[in-house]
């Protein structure tokens, strides 16, 4: 029984859902993005190997991400900006999980949310990244401990300010 | 804690393959279970997103794709066919070819029978002339066994016989 494309989007699609939304920080990108997704798997499933289903589909949506963050970087913040941006964001103190996506690297960022989104190994992640797996490894790990490290100095910040609001 | 316990920690919490080893020396070091903790809220966080593209654009998506892999099938059929019509045109050449080749490969003549005549005026002596007729091939005519055909002389052995012929006479 072949593959087809509708197979792939039952399989597929709230979890590139999920990967383009924490990705862009936006619902309309990440459904269109899951459209033109669904749309390339229909052409390219000439290219379709069963066994690396995930790392083909997420490679695919990966390209689709980095893309579209080379189409707006320039219209929305330039490198000066997004340096400024990043440097008030570590100031603020209260910002969640996506606040503190936004301040990893790009590349460990993808990492981080295809290995929680999608479940792909570090071989398949090696794979959609074009990279090894050893460095799949320090990569995600740098991201994780980045993140508990932002998010516990959030966390410790709200909990200053209940203290004080109780006090 | 050192980088390299806290990758051991966090491919184990990945479910990659780590040395026993160094995941029981990981485990050892001060905030290792702290790591795992906090690697799991992380997890949590990232899955209590429940967003989920609108049910319009999924049913949308399903007509598209659907419309898409049909086409897809009756053009892989129309391929299969295609390629099945021309196997079977190239055999038919094929063997077409063959059997030309082999036809050509054959003698266009039939085997050749030779007849000895009596010379006039010689009651008992060796034939005087010798007549070497090819059978033409014809429909419903019996054909020689093989053995018999690989007797029969062949135009040149019947040249070196009437020379000899005449040179005896």
């Amino acid at each position: 029984m072949e593959t087809t494309a509708t197979d792939l989007f039952e399989r597929y699609h709230v979890p590139a859902y999920r990967y383009f939304l924490r990705a862009t920080g936006s619902q309309d990108v990440a459904q269109d993005l899951t459209q033109e997704l669904f749309l390339r798997v229909l052409r390219g499933l000439k290219t379709y190997k069963p066994e690396r289903e995930g790392g083909w589909l997420f490679r695919i949506a990966r390209n689709l991400v980095l893309d579209y963050r080379r189409r707006q970087l320039p219209r929305h913040v330039g490198l000066a900006d997004a340096r400024r941006l990043g440097t008030e964001a570590t100031q603020l103190v209260a910002f969640g999980l996506s606040e503190a996506l936004s301040l990893l690297s790009e590349s460990d960022r993808d990492l981080f949310l295809l290995r929680e989104v999608t479940g792909l190994n570090y071989a398949e992640l090696a794979g959609v990244c074009d990279t090894t797996p050893e460095n799949v490894r320090s990569r995600v790990c740098r991201a994780r401990c980045r993140l508990k490290e932002l998010l516990s100095a959030r966390l410790s910040v709200d909990e200053n300010k209940r203290r004080n609001e109780d006090g | 804690m050192r980088g390299n316990h806290l990758e051991v920690l966090s491919a184990f919490f990945d479910g990659e393959p780590v040395e026993p080893e160094l995941l029981a020396a990981s485990l050892r070091e001060p905030g290792a279970l702290d790591f795992l903790v906090d690697f799991a809220r992380l997890r949590a966080a990232v899955h209590a997103d429940t967003s989920r593209p609108t049910e319009e654009f999924c049913e949308s998506m399903r007509e598209t794709l659907g419309r898409g892999d049909a086409r897809r099938g009756s053009h892989r059929r129309l391929v299969q066919m295609s390629l099945a019509a021309s196997l079977a045109l190239a055999a038919a050449l094929g063997g077409f070819s063959v059997r030309s080749l082999l036809d050509r490969g054959q003698p266009t003549s039939g085997p050749v029978v030779v007849q000895t005549r009596q010379a006039p005026g010689r009651a008992s002596a060796p034939a005087s002339e010798t007549i070497v007729t090819p059978v033409s091939k014809a429909p419903g005519r019996t054909e020689l066994p093989k053995s018999s055909k690989q007797e029969v002389p062949s135009p040149n052995l019947r040249m070196r016989f009437a020379e000899w012929h005449d040179t005896v006479l």
